[in-house]
């Protein structure tokens, strides 16, 4: 529980419609969290489950259509210039720099533009850069920083005005993993040793699982859970069963007929000619159970194996699919 | 002082992006070549006409048409310049981050339309000169041109004075590329053509239909434009004053209309185009 001094975004019955040609889509769907100063928050959930239209509203780019945000107490439609100085955004999918200017000109511009004193703006961002790995190539102009640097340079930017809160809309996607390693450091750092609370927008379940303090698992607009990772992984109960099926199967339904089987994700592995069948289950006889109703329907367990659950099994749980699955069925 | 310092970074920023994909002086050269052919087509063409129906060529109507046209591409070349930063900005995804900082977006458009106002008058001013050489001695006559220190401050004057009138137009068309998500690219060049017509650019503005002469001899443009000719080509010193105060008071009008729609356009915070996603 997060006492009401300490509370850095507080959201209440947030909506979200656009509308589209065709008919209005609602991205957002009466959301409510809070964030405590300090946090790493974890949105998180497939892609068009309305986690950067969340992040747009809190970051003031975009107006709700309904319902209340607070971020630092300021009220992100009627506040917005208040809510813009304590805080920063920062996009992995963007490539937020002008192209023939060097980094850390980049840099400096955005520092000037929060009217950070030419000294302390130098300085910041020599630290942030050092921090960040940055400093070898902070004189390269920003079209030719490799993806990773550039990301880097991106997250530098997201802290130069020394913001109270951060939004960062999956901040290391498509980056390697020593380049994502290092972010997620920088970002424990940033929450723990200088109090920033920061609002991660993510459907990479390993990364919510490395960093964040708690997670709001969000789909088709609303909150489905909300707790610390762990605590969202106990709920579950019996370890996830996992099967290798051949030949891969065009239709899962039967595992739905299984009693104590929560959901099940699957994808296909076409060289080996299978597929691999994730089933969250309640306990060991619904597992049984699943893999009697494969044999049952023509397909061959090549292997199978119980794991610990993870967050994408926490997501299969409660909404009876993957988050491929989701996607494919197209979000909001 | 915040806002002095955004105005000054947008301002560096705007030169750097603009002059910084090449050397400045090549950028500064290659620039120098659309304002200068414009001149020397359009002198040409005028040229051309009066030859072939058998009139006498007159030094003081082409060094009209040189100014015009030379003054036009510099009040066409940084005019826009908001509206394409803002759509750039969009494009590279830089905007909503400039929209993001405490300071409005509205310093960034100055800076950047000032960064614009400094390139393109040493790039119009070089075109000018350098038409007027290269006509003087293709033509074989002497372009009545007054070039003193008086002269030449009184451009100045004119220059500075149409800044407001510019940056109104900029913030005007910019606060369309703030809500749109389409055509802002090509806004600009369409405006640009009207402007061409209506500014006095190449003919008097009282050769065209009543009204719409009227309206135009009023724009701060034309008066800049006159102004400046009355400079550089006929040295007289009242009708200058009244045009540079036309312009000023146009410029100052203008401005301001412009300003307020521009900060009208947070509507595009409620429709969510800062960013371009439309969900």
């Amino acid at each position: 529980m997060i006492s009401a001094d300490h509370v850095s975004v507080e959201v209440e019955g947030l909506r979200r419609q656009f509308k589209t040609k065709s008919a209005p889509v609602v991205a957002l769907d009466g959301v409510s969290l809070k964030v405590g100063e300090g946090e790493i928050f974890g949105v998180l959930g497939p892609n068009g489950a309305g986690k950067t239209t969340m992040i747009r509203i809190l970051s003031t780019l975009l107006m709700p259509s309904g319902g209340s945000a607070k971020v630092m107490g300021f009220d992100v439609e009627h506040e917005a210039e208040k809510v813009r100085r304590v805080i920063n955004m920062a996009s992995g999918a963007e490539k937020a720099g002008y192209d023939f200017i060097s980094a850390k000109r980049n840099l400096w511009f955005f520092s000037q533009l929060y009217g950070i004193p030419g000294e302390v703006a130098e300085k910041r961002i020599g630290d942030l850069s050092e921090r960040l790995g940055l400093t070898k190539y902070l004189d390269r102009k920003f079209y030719a920083l490799s993806t990773g640097y550039r990301q880097r340079a991106t997250i530098a930017r997201a802290f130069v005005n020394d913001p109270r809160v951060v939004f960062l809309d999956e901040p290391t996607i498509g980056l390697d993993v020593m380049t994502a390693r290092s972010i997620r450091e920088f970002l424990q750092t940033e929450a723990k040793t200088h109090g920033r609370t920061i609002m991660l927008a993510t459907h990479n379940m390993a990364e919510v699982e490395a960093i964040c303090d708690r997670v709001a698992i969000i789909d088709k607009g609303k909150i489905i859970a909300e707790g610390t990772p762990e605590d969202l992984k106990r709920s579950l109960g019996a370890p996830a069963l996992v099967m290798e099926v051949s030949p891969p199967p065009k239709d899962l339904e039967m595992l739905r007929q299984v009693a104590g089987v929560k959901g099940f994700t699957s994808s296909a592995d076409e060289e080996r000619g299978l597929s691999t069948v994730q089933v969250v289950v309640e306990n060991d006889s619904a597992a049984n159970g699943a893999s009697a109703a494969m044999a049952t329907a023509g397909y061959r367990v090549v292997a199978s194996w119980r794991k610990e659950a993870t967050l994408e099994e926490v997501f299969v749980a409660l909404v009876g699919s993957g988050f491929k699955e989701r996607e494919e069925e197209g979000g909001p | 002082m915040i806002s002095f310092r955004s105005l000054f970074a947008s301002t560096w920023m705007g030169i750097q992006h603009d002059l910084a994909w090449t050397t400045p002086s090549l950028a500064i050269a290659l620039r120098t070549v659309a304002p200068f052919a414009s001149a020397m087509t359009v002198s040409i063409i005028y040229w051309f006409g009066v030859t072939q129906s058998g009139m006498a060529l007159d030094p003081t109507r082409l060094a009209y048409i040189l100014v015009g046209s030379t003054l036009y591409a510099h009040v066409a070349s940084y005019a826009w310049v908001p509206t394409i930063a803002i759509a750039e900005g969009k494009n590279l995804s830089v905007f909503p981050h400039i929209y993001l900082t405490a300071r409005s977006t509205a310093l960034y458009v100055a800076g950047r339309a000032l960064s614009a106002f400094a390139i393109s008058t040493t790039t119009s001013l070089a075109a000018l000169a350098a038409a007027y050489f290269a006509l003087g001695s293709f033509l074989h006559t002497s372009i009545v041109l007054i070039v003193t220190p008086a002269s030449l401050f009184m451009l100045a004057v004119a220059l500075l004075v149409n800044i407001p009138a510019a940056l109104g137009l900029g913030y005007f068309l910019g606060a369309y590329s703030l809500y749109a998500s389409k055509f802002e690219w090509s806004l600009p060049g369409y405006i640009a053509g009207l402007l061409m017509v209506f500014s006095g650019a190449l003919f008097p503005t009282s050769i065209l239909p009543w009204p719409v002469s009227v309206g135009a001899s009023y724009l701060p443009f034309t008066q800049f434009i006159a102004a400046s000719r009355d400079a550089l080509i006929y040295g007289r010193v009242g009708d200058y004053l009244w045009s540079i105060g036309l312009s000023a008071l146009g410029g100052v009008v203008l401005l301001s209309v412009s300003v307020w729609v521009y900060f009208a356009a947070e509507k595009a915070r409620k429709d969510g185009v800062i960013d371009r996603r439309l969900a």
